[in-house]
């Protein structure tokens, strides 16, 4: 539906906001994306999985090891410089999507 | 279940699957894609299905490799990480190199498209790169071939030449030839060293008789210049002072009259008249000069006559060559040079008391002189440059500051800042090479229209030329130029906070750094623009003083041409005197020509001069403290042809030859000599020990003897047969056009000496604009490149007020809403461009203070600190300014204030 660019810029975005209710698992963070997006938003293992690395090496998120049943999965929580980082690109988000609107004429003056 | 770890770990390009961190990464992928599995079976999907489902979530390992490895080694930045530079090396090997020109292939096609839709902003930005670069590479190629080309021997840096001069070193000269001799006998700094003395012959080329450029030579010469003959040899040291009439030819003297016949050696040269058998020829290359012009070829050298060696120690007309010995500085020489001068002062104190040795490099003696005032016309073009940088970097900027939501939504959108400065680079970079090729095209049409317009007295002035160099020096100048001034804005325009470009509303363009940068420009480019509008007006008066300055003579309708006279022919004054007599009554006789008459210098063509003493006066026993009196000659009435008017007097008449010997002196010679009495039959003689004591009966008006700029010298005229020279100038007053005689005068001179050619054939207007040439051409450069200066500026406060009006719309609108009148709006905006103008214009007087220092030698009659000139100057850039700050000043004081205020 969208272009993975423009994903690419908030998705990191969308998994904090979504581990600051409380802690989940990888394709669980995938799942609840696109349900709450209707199915616009999409995000394939390949994808998905780097973005939650790449934010567990920065100390934004932290992962454990959790059996259910048969399975093993990975729980990430948010960590305190998470909550920082999560305020920090609600705020950028804000003024870009303004931006855009007005740029694009979408918001009513 | 498929086994999902081993799936991983069969396809997950990974080098070390046992390290901690690879394993985590796996299970984890595995577990996902398990999660994936088991949720698309509880969907209802067949196992089948579900499996695809899965795997269909990693759709490219080596990508997800290289992400997992950066995503680890993202918190060490910097820090090398194995598996990242592998998975890394994996994607290069993917994609080198079809994908890197592609990419690079993009960057460019993205550029060209962005500079098409501002096609205004490119054009502008092409233009003033090529114009800028384009006239200094241009200027830069005729200072490489007039001045800055070596000369053609081996290691030319140690070819030197010693000139005599006085202990105050005012002015220096050739060397006496026992003097030469001396000085090579005690020098320790040379390891070879040559005296040479220019010769005129008539040869006959093609029927014709044709007066050609020789040298007498030392066979130590060839040593000084290490150039072996092409063929036969070069003259013998046996053969010095020999009287041995061999004569060495140049290769173009070779082609000229022998048509390079290999069999030349042993043929014989008629040298005005007398056989030589040639016995060399050197190589093509090979040129050398008189060291007074580098235009003057020396075509062939034959040895000295034995009577050198009797020469006085007092004659000085030998230029001496040398070659420095390895490793001996110019200073060490000239040191040297002073030990040898001294000992030779104690030695010969009746002549040497006060003569020294100047040593000169060959290449500063020959151009130093012409590369001097075009290192300054260089010096203009290189501000023009700077100028057109200024306008191109306050482009660059204006469009940065438009561009800059642009940059910043793309580095929102994920664009690294090395990507965003790569892309504005290749733009600048297009720039460049559009702005390269402009300024070759400008280059070779530059150089085409220079080579018309050169002065034939510049040095080398045919080998000015476009070469490949110079078109490379134009890229890379271009290029510098670009990336330079296209860098700043580009790394602005990366620097800026998203957050914080995309917040700002309607910046305004004249406050901030942005702002400041933009008026830095601006002041600088007025400044620069001063400083050379400051240099065009001294140089342009300096010009136009000496254009109206009274010369002495009158050029109108005056031929002039040089005869040599072959000594052989005409060995006597009175065989010579009926030469000329012959000659000059058949002149008058031609129709057109209105007098005829012969001189031995023309005016600003220089001269010899001696000492004299006056009658009735102690005669100082220093010769130095004697007047020194140029020495003219002349047949017929010259002072009539070239409309010098006698003060006093009478003109020479052709019994002051004998009797009281009659001389016509300048103003100059009479105010000096006799200031407070008639100077008419008062006695003087050149030389003293048996004075030949000399009548003056008439007074000349002062003529300018060694050029336009110089001041005049005591002169006086004397009848031919006192003073009987071989080489002379006709000077005829014509009734119409010079030109037009030429063919008869030719023709009257064959008809009366068929082997005498006639040289330097040119009007007295020629003769004016040859002195004037250098100045001319010097002149009119920087005054284009002033002129084109002002446009540039103006072109820029024109463009940064502009931008302060549309940028600040809104603030106008508020303004006059609040009641400002028109014109208290337009005030405002004027306001604006003056004081970048008085900033400008301050620090531009300063430079052009300080720059006076460089142009000071070329001015005439004019102060470089001139009061008026400055005022002038800073007038007319603050008159420009205000005509730059106008049109958009109006603009702004007919701001709608409601329109004004809705636009925000």
């Amino acid at each position: 539906m969208f272009s993975p660019e423009l994903k690419k810029g908030s998705v990191e975005l969308l998994v904090l906001t979504l581990l600051e209710e409380e802690p989940r698992h990888g394709y669980q963070i995938g799942k609840l994306i696109e349900a709450r997006s209707g199915g616009l938003l999409t995000f394939r293992v390949s994808s998905l999985y780097p973005v939650l690395a790449r934010m567990e090496e920065r100390g934004w998120v932290r992962g454990r090891w959790v059996e259910k049943g048969e399975q093993r999965l990975r729980f990430y929580r948010l960590t305190t410089s998470g909550e920082r980082a999560l305020a920090r690109k609600r705020q950028t988000w804000r003024v870009y999507a303004d931006v855009i609107d007005e740029l694009t004429g979408l918001s009513h003056a | 279940m498929r086994d999902w770890t081993e799936w991983v770990k069969e396809h997950l390009p990974l080098d070390d699957f046992e390290a901690p961190a690879a394993r985590s990464m796996v299970e984890e992928v595995a577990s996902l894609l398990e999660e994936v599995y088991r949720t698309a079976l509880a969907l209802g999907r067949s196992p089948e299905a579900a499996d695809a489902e899965a795997r269909a979530h990693i759709e490219d390992w080596d990508q997800l490799a290289a992400d997992l490895a950066r995503a680890r080694g993202s918190r060490r930045e910097g820090t090398p990480h194995r598996a990242a530079e592998w998975a890394d090396e994996r994607l290069r090997r993917r994609g080198h190199p079809v994908e890197r020109l592609a990419d690079l292939l993009l960057d460019v096609r993205r550029a060209a498209r962005s500079l098409r839709r501002t096609p205004v902003f490119t054009a502008a930005v092409v233009l003033l790169l090529g114009l800028g670069v384009g006239a200094n590479a241009a200027i830069f190629s005729v200072l490489e071939a007039v001045a800055l080309k070596p000369l053609p021997y081996p290691e030319p840096e140690r070819v030197v030449t010693l000139w005599s001069t006085t202990v105050e070193r005012d002015g220096r000269g050739p060397a006496s030839f026992p003097d030469y001799l001396d000085w090579r006998r005690d020098n320790r700094s040379f390891e070879a060293m040559g005296a040479t003395q220019g010769m005129l012959a008539s040869v006959t080329e093609d029927g014709v008789p044709m007066q050609v450029r020789g040298a007498r030579a030392t066979a130590s010469l060839f040593d000084v210049f290490e150039v072996a003959p092409a063929m036969g040899r070069r003259i013998l040291p046996d053969e010095d002072a020999s009287d041995a009439r061999v004569v060495v030819l140049s290769y173009d003297l070779w082609t000229r009259l022998f048509s390079r016949d290999p069999d030349v050696l042993g043929k014989t040269l008629r040298l005005s008249g007398e056989a030589y058998v040639v016995v060399g020829v050197m190589p093509k290359d090979f040129v050398v000069t008189s060291p007074w012009d580098a235009n003057d070829r020396v075509l062939f050298w034959t040895p000295f006559p034995s009577d050198v060696l009797t020469a006085h120690r007092d004659s000085y007309s030998f230029p001496v060559y040398a070659r420095l010995r390895d490793g001996v500085s110019l200073q060490a020489a000239r040191n040297d040079m002073e030990r040898v001068a001294l000992s030779l002062a104690d030695a010969y104190p009746a002549t040497n008391r006060t003569i020294r040795v100047t040593v000169s490099l060959l290449h500063a003696v020959l151009f130093a002189g012409a590369g001097g005032s075009l290192f300054i016309v260089l010096g203009a073009a290189l501000l023009v440059l700077l100028i057109a940088c200024g306008n191109v970097a306050g482009l660059l900027l204006a469009r940065g500051a438009v561009r800059r939501r642009e940059v910043a939504l793309r580095a929102a959108l994920g664009a690294s800042r090395g990507r965003i400065i790569r892309e504005l680079l290749t733009e600048s970079g297009l720039l460049a090479v559009a702005g390269g090729a402009m300024a070759m095209v400008l280059v070779v049409v530059g150089v085409g229209a220079l080579r018309g317009f050169l002065p034939a007295t510049l040095p080398r002035v045919g080998d000015v030329a476009v070469d490949g160099p110079v078109l490379g020096l134009a890229m890379v100048l271009s290029l510098l130029t670009a990336l330079v001034f296209g860098l700043a804005p580009a790394l602005q325009a990366a620097r800026v906070s998203h957050v914080e470009a995309l917040k700002e509303g309607s910046a305004s363009g004249f406050r901030g750094r942005r702002g400041l940068a933009r008026r830095g420009f601006v002041v600088a480019q007025l400044a620069l623009t001063l400083m050379l509008l400051h240099g065009t007006v001294l140089l342009v008066g300096s010009y136009v003083l000496l254009r109206q300055r009274d010369q002495g003579f009158n050029p109108d309708n005056v031929l002039t041409a040089s005869v040599t006279l072959a000594a052989s022919r005409y060995d006597s004054a009175e065989a010579r005197l009926t030469f000329f007599r012959d000659l000059l009554a058949r002149l008058d006789a031609l129709p057109g020509v209105r007098q005829a008459a012969a001189v031995n210098r023309l005016p600003f063509e220089g001269g010899t001069n001696a000492r004299v003493i006056v009658e009735g006066r102690p005669v100082p026993p220093d010769p130095n403290d004697r007047p020194l009196v140029e020495r003219k000659t002349a047949v017929g009435n010259y002072l009539s042809v070239m409309g010098i008017p006698l003060l006093a007097g009478r003109t020479l008449e052709e019994t002051d030859a004998s009797g009281i010997r009659g001389v016509v002196i300048n103003q100059r010679m009479a105010d000096r000599l006799w200031p407070d009495e008639d100077p008419l039959g008062k006695h003087f003689a050149f030389g003293a020990p048996e004075p030949e004591w000399l009548t003056v009966v008439g007074v000349a008006t002062n003529v300018s003897q060694w050029g336009p700029e110089w001041g005049t010298l005591n002169e006086a005229y004397r009848a031919y047969p006192l003073y009987p020279q071989r080489t002379m100038y006709l000077a005829l007053k014509t009734d119409g056009p010079p030109a037009r005689v030429i063919p008869d005068v030719r023709r009257t001179v064959l008809a009366v000496d068929p082997d005498l050619p006639l040289t330097r054939i040119r009007t007295g207007r020629q003769l004016v604009s040859d002195h004037l040439g250098q100045r001319e051409f010097t002149t009119t450069l920087i005054g284009i490149f002033a002129v084109l200066a002002l446009v540039l500026t103006m072109v820029g406060i024109y463009g940064i007020i502009s931008y302060f009006v549309a940028q600040n719309t809104h603030d106008l609108g508020v303004r006059m809403a609040l009641g400002a009148g028109h014109g208290r709006l337009l005030r405002y905006v004027l306001g604006k461009g003056l004081v970048l103008a008085g900033t400008g214009a301050g620090v531009g007087a300063l430079g052009a203070y300080w720059a006076t220092r460089v142009t000071r030698r070329l001015l005439f009659g004019i102060s470089p600190t001139s009061l008026w000139a400055s005022a002038g100057v800073v007038a007319l850039i603050l008159a420009a300014a205000i005509l730059a700050t106008w049109i958009p000043a109006r603009r702004a004081a007919r701001v709608d204030p409601a329109r004004a205020l809705q636009a925000e």
